[in-house]
């Protein structure tokens, strides 16, 4: 993953290496915001993390090679201001890997943050961004201690938008999805982090969960691999949708993490903060792919799996921390 | 018994060395995760003893040979 990112924004890079405010005031009357840097045009997303760009005079056979993420060919270039249309025809495409001339206020500011949610209130529209926990199931009397381990790590990682110092739609929401509304009333009503997650826990939104599940399985940019993976695994994972609004189209970008490996709070804490530091700080780079775990988190976390069995079998009793 | 230490007990102390090493990196948050990475660093140093106790006897060089009477 690390690869296919570096690699694009090489090729952001180099391909839009624009100086700041190059020909800025240059802009394109029939779209706000959107601007002229030499024989380019480009126009920043509301969030900072996708733009749409544009090279006069070129076909589909110049794209950039190796630019992912590049979509939606337009047929005709808008003409540059003040010359007659036609002049400037060529293709543009939408690029979700925002590359150096995106201003950086717009990109360093979001902060991850979570809520609990009832469908009435998913998708959380006023946010710039948003994920989802995926559990497949209800809870059994089997897992419910790793279920409330998931819930321990994901409160004490994340911060509430109230919290975070900045506004809801610089927000990347990570959502425990519930199955109605007074269940987030009983959590918000809760002063314990276990209060919270037992309720958490017990109302968990499957409903969500699913859709969210039939929206990756749906996906045409995830491989088969990927889906076979999440089909097999006992999850929890981590989906999230860049842009929030391109939930549930086929062609949307998915950053996930598969948490099925996990079984402590504090382990499952480490993973959020990872995620946490991972939407935060590659907004701008967000790429569809699975999170990369460090090699001796994996370790560990598989120790810890395994541990609980082999405790139990030598008659240690129980010991998921 | 002691010969048998005295066989083995060098690579059961790279096998403990090992796993302490497995659990000092990959800091497991429970008892049984412990357990399991010390567990597979012995028997990492055993597997390593047997390869190469079975790589000296290939080359006629083992040290279980009893010298000739």
């Amino acid at each position: 993953m690390f690869f296919r990112q570096g690699l694009a924004a090489l090729v952001a890079a180099t391909v839009f290496a624009a100086p700041l405010g190059a020909d800025q005031s240059t802009i394109w009357p029939d779209a706000p915001g959107c601007y002229f840097v030499d024989d380019r045009f480009i126009c920043p997303a509301p969030n900072g993390s996708s733009q749409t760009r544009g090279i006069g005079g070129v076909t589909t056979a110049d794209r950039p090679a190796g630019a992912s993420g590049y979509q939606n060919y337009y047929p005709a270039y808008p003409p540059r201001p003040g010359q007659p249309a036609g002049n400037w025809s060529g293709y543009g495409w939408s690029e979700t890997t925002a590359g150096a001339d995106t201003a950086p206020a717009q990109r360093a500011d979001g902060r991850a943050t979570r809520i609990f949610a009832a469908p009435g209130a998913f998708p959380p529209e006023e946010f710039a961004a948003y994920a989802i926990v995926v559990f497949k199931s209800r809870v059994l009397p089997e897992d419910r201690l790793r279920r409330l381990n998931a819930c321990k790590g994901y409160l004490a990682a994340l911060m509430t938008p109230s919290e975070a110092a900045v506004p809801r739609d610089r927000q990347l929401v990570t959502v425990w999805p519930l199955t109605d509304q007074a269940a987030v009333e009983a959590i918000a009503a809760e002063t314990d982090i276990l209060g919270k997650c037992t309720h958490a826990v017990d109302h968990y939104g499957l409903a969500l969960a699913q859709t969210a599940l039939d929206h990756v399985e749906l996906s045409v940019k995830v491989s088969a691999e990927d889906k076979a993976r999440i089909r097999e695994a006992r999850g929890p994972f981590l989906f999230a949708w860049n842009p929030g609004t391109a939930k549930g189209q086929p062609d949307a970008l998915i950053l996930r993490v598969d948490m099925s490996d996990v079984v402590t709070a504090p382990r499952f804490r480490e993973r959020f903060v990872a995620w946490g530091a991972e939407v935060e700080q590659r907004q701008d780079l967000w790429i569809d792919g699975w999170q990369e775990e460090d090699m001796w988190d994996l370790i560990g976390a598989w120790a810890d799996r395994w541990g609980a069995p082999v405790m139990t079998m030598m008659g240690w009793g129980p010991d998921e921390g | 018994m002691s010969e048998f230490f005295l066989k083995w007990g060098p690579f059961g102390a790279i096998g403990f060395g090992l796993g302490l090493f497995l659990v000092t990196m990959a800091e497991p948050d429970t008892e049984g995760g412990i357990l399991v990475l010390m567990a597979v660093g012995l028997a990492a140093g055993v597997l390593l003893g047997a390869l190469w106790k079975g790589i000296m006897a290939l080359r006629g060089t083992s040290s279980s040979k009893k010298p000739p009477k």
